[in-house]
């Protein structure tokens, strides 16, 4: 934040303020308490439990498919859903469930070491949060169910 | 689902399933490799062009159904072309997947090509179509000896 500007020159505010830019992001920060409201209406127990039992359903629902391999399944985990197929790339599978209204990310998830050290090249994500439901993960196990006949006919 | 169902025909996922010259191919007297860092998709093309036309062909590749059906394709239709026809379809290969006029589709110019025609829908995934053709350009641009040992 400056203090007098003129032809002749610039003098700035002493530190931290110099350093600061003159209109804070006042838009930001409302919206932040926003967000921090809604997240504390609903309650952290009950954002956890939902969770929770979204990620059961997950595991349970895609675990049946015999052509999905599900990558990372450690007992307290956010939940995302990682998983391959074989028959199936995964920038392939996420064209096809787009198209379907489904959206998930494929690729390395910027993490190419680690998909080394699993030996895969890619794999397909789906990251639920407490605002998904239980009929929109059926909906992505038929449509996997779909997409694997598809490519290993 | 008509814009999916054009994207993955059968042709594609047949081409995808096994690609046609997809065996590395050394010797050679020509390679490249085509990488899209973004998506991941990787791939070699190989070529032994002894003159102006290429005499057999490889493409190699590591990726999505789409660039594995183009390369695959790729590689049936430059088999044994002289090097003013490959520019040619280079070209004309360009029109079809990237050209800014909807092309009209001729089965014979553009070959199995045709069927990958419908990616123009899917600008994400255009790159994964072209890549082989890239990696075949600059392919024929230079010669490389580290294949020959």
């Amino acid at each position: 934040m400056i203090e007098i500007v003129s032809f002749d020159g610039t003098t700035f505010r002493p530190s931290p303020e110099r350093f600061e830019a003159g209109t804070p992001n006042i838009s930001g920060a409302i919206g932040l308490k926003a967000a921090i409201d809604y997240v504390n209406n609903i309650g952290w127990e009950t954002i956890h439990k939902k969770e929770s039992l979204l990620l059961d359903h997950a595991n349970e629902s895609l675990g049946k498919n015999p052509s999905i391999k599900l990558v990372g399944t450690a007992e307290n985990k956010v939940p995302v859903v990682s998983f391959t197929i074989d028959s199936a790339h995964p920038h392939d599978i996420a064209t096809i469930l787009d198209t379907k209204g489904i959206a998930v990310r494929a690729g390395h998830h910027c993490t190419q070491p680690l998909m080394k050290r699993l030996g895969l090249s890619a794999t397909t994500r789906a990251s639920l949060s407490f605002y998904n439901t239980i009929d929109e993960i059926n909906q992505l196990t038929e449509a996997l169910k779909e997409i694997s006949a598809l490519f290993e006919s | 689902m008509e814009d999916l169902s054009d994207l993955y025909q059968e042709i594609i996922l047949s081409h995808n399933k096994r690609p046609r010259n997809g065996e590395p191919l050394i010797p050679c007297t020509h390679q490249a490799d085509g990488f899209n860092p973004l998506c991941g998709d990787k791939l070699t093309v190989y070529l032994r062009k002894p003159d102006e036309q290429v005499d057999e062909i490889a493409c190699n590749t590591e990726g999505c159904a789409i660039s594995r059906a183009s390369g695959s394709i790729m590689t049936s239709m430059v088999q044994g072309k002289t090097i003013s026809e490959i520019e040619t379809l280079i070209e004309e290969t360009k029109a079809l997947l990237t050209g800014d006029e909807e092309p009209e589709i001729d089965l014979a110019q553009h070959g199995d090509m045709a069927a990958l025609v419908g990616v123009r829908k899917f600008p994400a995934r255009i790159k994964c179509a072209t890549l082989a053709w890239h990696a075949l350009e600059s392919a024929l641009k230079g010669e490389v000896d580290a294949t020959t040992e």
